[in-house]
């Protein structure tokens, strides 16, 4: 039983060691990463960027440099509130007459991460369905939410009973668009402070998205142009913005982004290349003209422009620095044979662990570390050879030495 | 000493290094069934390492220990059963009463005999309901060896049962150990600090200095060939002092006693023209003056 | 185990009583501050706060739960390794491991009742105030304060136990890392993740035997 107590004590170190060593290592080796912000420029009809570091440099994508002046009128979808102030904004841009207000009106931006999707799985679903003709100006927060199950339920908060009239009313619309029960997905903005209310967007069991509002205390339900045929969807990103000619951005499992325009509820694929919703950051900014999409996975950015006929009209790619200076990365996956870390991505528990990137080495390493253990405990008259202790620090490497170690000075003391 | 069938506790060429200092260089020694044994020895000699290898709380780096033939640090329950400790300090659950003391304990040991054990209570006069931290030192170890004597052990191994108390509850344990031991047939391995307690208990004695058994031996043999001569206050030591067959002398508040090897016959010769005065008398060699005469003083 | 149970019993019952008292107080304040709460504010809303902010609405009893399982930890073995005690448990006449298992038992059955009281309580509490769909949850959430207790309470056991300041240091080192690995959000449900926080406490409870060995090779003097 000693044995498998002191083997016990040993992996707890190894697992607490394996988590904050790499981690204090990070934090000392770790050095700021850099990317270039890329935009498209209306103007150019290319890619323009700013590259910050020691210097902040605007160029675009041949290399012509810009001071910040020139670069604001490059991109006027994003200066247009700078550009206004200095009565600099142009009307005409790429050669269409686009007006302030439109630029106001039409210009959003979205970001979607790997975490937004990994879990959304796990929200409660529970809703607050709005009434989108509210007697008052703002809209009024309803006193129950709803659910999507086997049937649309709406649960009072004060009674925690459910409203089966409203219920069985709701659900029937549902049923008679032909949308199959239980809800997969669920999309929408519940925010009580909004403006407007678009209701939600909510895909059923075989695949098909319809659009879920109340209008004077009556449901309507649309069901939209999205199919089983465009993929499974994982994620709808809906933030209401009036001006916009869309109602939200549906993601797929295969990583395809979808647009549901709201001229006739069909959807739009966003040209955006390959796209792993789970591990990439996806950014979209849509403007009067064009609409941007910008897939990162932490070292790669692939930023892709499209017009809003949704044919894509030019594709950068860029490289993004590492996090750690490459000397001590590589002293790094030798040192550390594996490593947990924090995964803030991860669709529930958020503690991952990864082996080294070079294998050979880390082995090598531990079996010196081993080694040089073994000989030194039988030279310090040990009355055993410490053949599980060194057998340990052969598999476990830094880790297990350090906990063999402090394990036997402790009790030496 | 040893006979085989009747050995109940063999200690076999015992050693233990704590660090680079030797404790112990090869202890022997053998208890017969039915004995009482003293382990004497002065601090740092090694009597400390001894007794919490006997009593399997210390791993010896060589030698073996066994009790019923079992090697001592890996006893089976039923040789558990059949050994009583007494810890030093009169170790107990002192978050317990009297009453849950016999409870717990009853549990571990199909021959606890409850008589024994309210016989102790009796004589203690303590509710059954008082907690044993909140007795003294001396009813505690009364508690205590209470709770050994009702065990029914065979062997009981006892670890400095002076300790923490005073001469009242010293003398009365060794009365108790005496009246119940000797009845039961017991087979006893007694420590203390204060030597001439033993004295009234041991049958043999063990004396350990630095490292190893210097003599095993009944308690007549251990004082045999030593002998007690008294002198008056004052007396001049100094030519005495150094002499091969003195082994101390002691000073006290109205005399000053020699230990020595020189039988009674030749004592007047030997302490003719050394000692002053010249007026002495022979007095009985306790154990104390024994194991002083053996171990010596320092 | 009648005995080592009836044993810890004794040792245990006032730090026992006051644990569920102190967590019991906790509940009762956990309550009354969600009542104020609805009383206060509208009740959808707060249903709604507290699903987009993904919070627990009875997240301070962990902490009572926690504490309590480490106090009971070392009260349960500090006495053992005080005045070197352990060893009178060590020479009963069973086997060394099993006492300790039981003692070990004792201990994390006092968890679990203390956990399984928590819950009880979260859940009838929240059901006053809450749909299924959150408390339902509950147990998905309390199942890491399970083991985060299990594995303090072992840690503080262990730590305690120890019969030498050295290898109390050196255990409290290896083991109070281990604490890194309950610290999940809530509503995430994972088989993966309940895994990854059982391992620690599993091998937590494992690890008390390791100072337990001490006292055979001479710890303690």
């Amino acid at each position: 039983m000693r044995v498998l107590s002191g083997f016990a004590v040993i992996m707890i170190g190894v697992m607490s060691f394996a988590y904050f060593m790499p981690y204090f290592y990070g934090i000392a080796a770790v050095k700021k990463p850099y990317a270039p912000n890329v935009f498209f420029s209306p103007v150019i009809e290319d890619f323009i960027m700013i590259k910050s570091g020691k210097d902040t440099s605007y160029c675009d994508r041949v290399g012509n440099i810009y001071d910040l002046n020139e670069f604001k009128k490059l991109a006027p979808f994003v200066y247009y509130r700078d550009l206004q102030m200095k009565g600099e904004y142009p009307d005409i841009i790429g050669g269409v007459f686009v007006p302030f207000e439109t630029v106001q009106k039409e210009t959003d931006f979205i970001s979607v991460r790997p975490s937004d999707i990994n879990h959304s799985g796990t929200r409660i679903g529970l809703y607050p369905l709005y009434d989108t003709k509210s007697d008052s100006a703002s809209l009024e927060f309803p006193g129950e939410l709803f659910r999507i199950k086997e049937r649309m339920e709406f649960i009072n908060a004060s009674s925690i009973e459910t409203d089966e009239e409203k219920s069985e009313l709701f659900t029937g619309a549902l049923r008679e668009k032909g949308f199959v029960f239980p809800a997969k997905v669920i999309g929408g903005n519940t925010d009580p402070r909004k403006q407007t209310d678009y209701g939600y967007f909510v895909a059923d069991s075989s695949g098909f998205l319809f659009r879920v509002y109340q209008a004077e205390g009556r449901p309507e339900v649309v069901k939209t142009g999205f199919g089983p045929e465009n993929g499974e969807i994982v994620h709808i990103y809906a933030n209401e913005k009036p001006g916009v000619r869309y109602y939200c951005f549906i993601i797929t499992r295969e990583g395809g982004i979808y647009a549901l325009m709201k001229e006739d509820y069909s959807v739009r694929k966003v040209p955006a290349g390959n796209y792993n919703p789970y591990a990439d950051t996806l950014r979209i900014s849509a403007d009067p003209l064009y609409i941007t999409a910008k897939v990162s996975d932490g070292s790669t950015e692939r930023v892709s422009a499209a017009g809003w006929d949704f044919t894509e009209r030019a594709v950068y790619s860029s490289l993004s620095d590492d996090s750690m200076k490459s000397g001590m990365k590589a002293v790094f996956h030798v040192i550390f044979p594996f490593y947990i870390y924090d995964d803030k991505n991860a669709p529930s528990f958020p503690l991952k662990a990864s082996l080294s990137e070079k294998p050979a080495a880390a082995f090598v390493f531990s079996l010196i570390l081993a080694a040089a253990y073994f000989i030194i405990s039988v030279r310090s008259g040990n009355r055993r050879p410490p053949y599980g202790a060194s057998f340990i620090i052969l598999l476990t490497g830094i880790y297990g030495l350090a906990a063999v170690l402090i394990l036997n000075n402790g009790r030496r003391r | 000493m040893n006979s085989d069938a009747d050995t109940v506790i063999s200690v076999e060429n015992l050693e233990h290094s704590y660090g680079s200092a030797k404790a112990l260089k090869g202890v022997s020694f053998s208890m017969e069934k039915g004995r009482v044994y003293g382990l004497l020895g002065k601090n740092g000699a090694g009597k400390t390492t001894t007794i919490n290898i006997v009593m399997g709380f210390l791993k010896p780096s060589g030698g073996v220990c066994r009790v019923f033939g079992e090697d001592v640090s890996r006893m089976s329950p039923e040789t558990k059963r059949r050994t009583g400790l007494l810890h030093e300090g009169h170790l107990a659950y002192d978050f317990m009463t009297i009453a849950q003391t016999e409870k717990f304990y009853k549990s571990f040991y199909p021959r606890w005999d409850g008589g024994i054990f309210r016989y102790f209570m009796e004589k203690l006069g303590l509710p059954e309901s008082r907690k044993i931290k909140n007795m003294s030192c001396g009813q505690r170890s009364q508690v205590v060896l209470a709770a050994l004597m009702a065990q029914g052990a065979e062997v009981l191994i006892l670890d400095d049962f002076s300790m923490g108390l005073d001469a009242g509850y010293r003398r009365l344990f060794i009365d108790r150990l005496n009246e119940f031991v000797r009845e039961g047939g017991k087979t006893v391995l007694i420590t203390s600090h204060i030597v001439q307690d033993l004295e009234r208990f041991v049958d043999y004695a063990v004396i350990i200095n630095k490292g190893e058994v210097v003599k095993a031996a009944p308690l007549g043999d251990i004082k045999k060939d030593i002998y007690c001569y008294r002198f008056p206050a004052g007396s001049d030591r100094r030519l005495i002092e150094g002499d091969p067959s003195v082994m101390d002398v002691s000073v006290n508040n109205d005399s000053v006693d020699i230990i020595c090897s020189v039988p009674p016959e030749k004592a007047g010769e030997f302490f003719s023209g050394r000692m002053g005065s010249g007026d002495f008398y022979q007095r009985d060699v306790s154990l104390e003056d024994a194991f002083i005469a053996v171990t010596g003083k320092y | 185990m009648k005995s080592i149970f009836y044993k810890e019993g004794i040792k245990l019952r006032r730090a026992l009583a006051a644990a569920f008292a102190v967590n019991a107080a906790v509940l009762l304040y956990s309550y009354f501050r969600v009542r104020v709460g609805f009383i206060m504010q509208e009740p959808a809303l707060l249903w709604l706060d507290i699903i987009e902010r993904n919070a627990f609405f009875f997240d301070r009893i962990s902490v009572p739960l926690a504490a309590s399982a480490f106090i009971l930890g070392f009260l349960q073995f500090y006495p053992e390794s005080s005045g070197r005690r352990f060893r009178i448990s060590c020479h009963l006449p069973q086997n060394e491991d099993l006492t300790l298992l039981y003692m070990l038992l004792f201990g994390l059955s006092s968890v679990c009742f203390l956990w399984l009281f928590d819950t009880a309580g979260v859940m009838l509490s929240a059901s006053f105030f809450f749909p299924y769909d959150l408390w339902g949850r509950i147990p998905s959430v309390m199942i890491y304060s399970l083991f985060f207790s299990v594995f303090l309470y072992s840690a503080a056991a262990s730590v305690a136990l120890e019969p030498s300041w050295g290898g109390r240091a050196g255990l409290a080192l290896l083991l109070c890392g281990g604490a890194a690995f309950f610290g999940v959000s809530v509503y995430r449900p994972s088989c993966w993740g309940a895994f990854i926080a059982f391992a620690p406490a599993l091998l937590s409870l494992a690890s008390v035997f390791y100072p337990a060995s001490g006292y055979r090779a001479g710890g303690g003097r």
